[in-house]
């Protein structure tokens, strides 16, 4: 049974919000769609492996050896703020007087 | 109008037309149609590139398997310059800096790229109406959704926008709108073609395909997209999918099976009736067509949405409005930064697949149900495995409901996954599949399936149910 404080919680770990007065509706739609993924426990599967991906061969890597990369300003071009360079934050760290 | 991309290659190199009056004919189609919602952003520089290609045609240069097909491509597919949004406010003024692997295969045999089609935010759901921006209507009928979430692609083709388009699938989301739009749609076997720069959904089940109006637009576009590409890891090893036309081929006996439960499962009439149609042609056709027990199948839907909810979770992470995207400006500190933007930009389908995921993948329970859906993806992808020992393709309705009024399933949660009971299994196993229209206009589709790699002979098959319902 999925319960309110379960689905608060859980919007929090996903770094998402979730207004009070949407919870009831949210947790009522979180158990119809759990209920269903849960029918996966009366399927038999001792003794199999996990299936994480349908790929078999080995994914190759290629050498350890720096190659050009994306250039700087064009992977700053869609940030919201930047500055010198770097992507530029409002500071949110605390004055030493403040700790 | 051009009937496929074969036929307007073939009138740019017979010297009939001009790559740039054959751009000029779809950007007019594009805007006679704009009340269907299909584009989200039309390409400005189309007629300039297509220009440039009748520059270079000629000086000489030889013209390319896609020499002037204008080709619409899902908005969740990176165009160098080309405003890119995943149909999301998270990324409604992303121009990417570099072309997916795709597109750049497709520029380099002679494609002209005609728009970004609208599709479902961040392809999660299967009818458009996630999208941020707009709904898409069925050219078929405007009054219904055209399915999704490649919808834009779908409507684009049907309505006559675009000859061919690019989709991308995770569960259906190709095959499901061309069934909805009355199209052919194909997921290639996973690793076909290169995920590079498709932005992700669900990393090990997402693979980009092809809406067309014919089998030989589907073959013809994907030897052009797919191939092995040192920027996926997981793409084919084979350099070139290698896929061939093959007017001799036959389903003389071949044997094809189908659910023998599909009963237990809820079909809408025209679904069935069109099924039954199927199965009739095949053994007019020589196959030998027989009912088969897949006891796993029904859970399908169940692995998928764990699966994929857990790897949305994961894939999500990035956006949040620092590297891209709007932010928020009120916060005090870097969770609530987060928190804020990423609530204010997504929408709540999005939230919500998102927090599932975060749900499965939470350690108060050890990931019970996410360990436990990677148990039952082995098992079903064992059951095909055997299956296809013996049997050479499998045979399901592509959906199995027909396309439902705009509006009308709008708040139920379960929309984006019943309308892909047949279709998930296909991307959990790495198969591959075809959608098949059984009609011209609204009707059902058979989806086709074959063993991981075998698309060539899928194709072929395909091509042949074609030429007998033609």
């Amino acid at each position: 049974m999925i319960t309110r404080e379960q689905v608060k919680k859980t919007y929090e770990l996903a770094m998402l919000e979730l207004p009070e007065e949407q919870v009831d509706e949210m947790t009522e739609k979180f158990q119809i769609i759990y209920d269903m993924a849960a029918r996966v426990d009366e399927v038999d599967t001792e003794g199999l492996e996990d299936m994480v991906s349908p790929v078999t061969h080995s994914c190759p890597l290629r050498d350890d050896v720096p190659e050009a990369s994306l250039d700087r300003e064009a992977a700053l071009i869609n940030a919201h703020d930047r500055e010198f360079g770097y992507f530029r934050l409002k500071s949110v760290m605390l004055e030493e007087e403040d700790v | 109008m051009y009937k496929s991309a074969a036929s307007i290659v073939e009138a740019i190199k017979n010297k009939e037309t001009t790559a740039e009056q054959v751009t000029a004919y779809y950007l007019q189609k594009i805007e006679e149609n704009k009340d269907l919602g299909s584009f989200l952003t039309v390409n400005e520089k189309a007629l300039e590139e297509a220009r440039e290609l009748d520059a270079r045609l000629l000086q000489g240069e030889p013209c390319g398997a896609l020499c002037g097909v204008p080709v619409a491509v899902k908005d969740n597919v990176l165009t160098e310059g080309l405003r890119t949004t995943c149909a999301s406010n998270a990324l409604k003024d992303f121009i990417p800096p570099y072309d997916a692997t795709l597109i750049t295969r497709i520029k380099e045999a002679g494609g002209i790229i005609l728009g970004k089609t609208n599709m479902d935010e961040f392809a999660m759901g299967s009818s458009s109406e996630t999208s941020a921006f707009q709904i898409t209507k069925n050219p078929l009928d405007p009054n219904l959704v055209p399915g999704g979430s490649s919808s834009g692609s779908a409507s684009a083709v049907a309505s006559g926008e675009a000859v061919v388009a690019i989709g991308t699938d995770t569960g259906g989301s190709i095959r499901q709108p061309a069934s909805y739009c009355s199209l052919y749609g194909y997921y290639p076997s996973y690793g076909t073609v290169s995920r590079s720069g498709v932005i992700s959904m669900a990393n090990t089940l997402d693979q980009a395909g092809v809406l067309a109006n014919c089998v030989a637009d589907l073959r013809r576009m994907v030897n052009v997209i797919g191939g092995c590409d040192e920027k996926d890891p997981t793409s084919m090893r084979e350099a070139s999918p290698g896929l061939e036309e093959n007017p001799s081929y036959s389903l003389q006996g071949k044997r094809i099976g189908y659910p023998a439960n599909l009963d237990a499962f809820p079909l809408e009439t025209e679904v069935k009736e069109s099924f039954d149609k199927g199965i009739r042609l095949l053994e007019e056709l020589g196959a030998e067509v027989v009912p088969v027990e897949f006891p796993t199948l029904a859970y399908a839907l169940s692995v998928y949405n764990i699966i994929v909810a857990t790897e949305v979770s994961s894939n999500m992470s990035r956006f949040d409005g620092i590297v891209y995207g709007p932010r928020v400006d009120e916060y005090q500190s870097n969770d609530e930064l987060y928190k804020k933007t990423r609530s204010a930009v997504f929408g709540e389908e999005v939230q919500r697949r998102i927090a599932m995921g975060t749900l499965y993948l939470g350690s108060d329970d050890e990931q019970r149900l996410y360990k436990k859906a990677m148990k039952v993806r082995r098992k079903l992808a064992d059951e095909y495995r055997a299956f296809f020992a013996d049997y050479d393709f499998v045979l399901t309705p592509t959906t199995n409901d027909m396309p439902f009024p705009i509006g009308a399933r709008k708040d139920d949660p379960m929309v984006m996954y019943d309308s892909e009971l047949f279709t998930v299994s296909v991307n959990l196993c790495g198969l591959c599949a075809v959608s098949i229209p059984m009609q011209k206009g609204l009707g059902g589709s058979l989806q086709l399936i074959a063993e991981r790699f075998n698309d060539n002979e899928l194709l072929q098959a395909a091509e042949q149910i074609e030429r007998s319902l033609a």
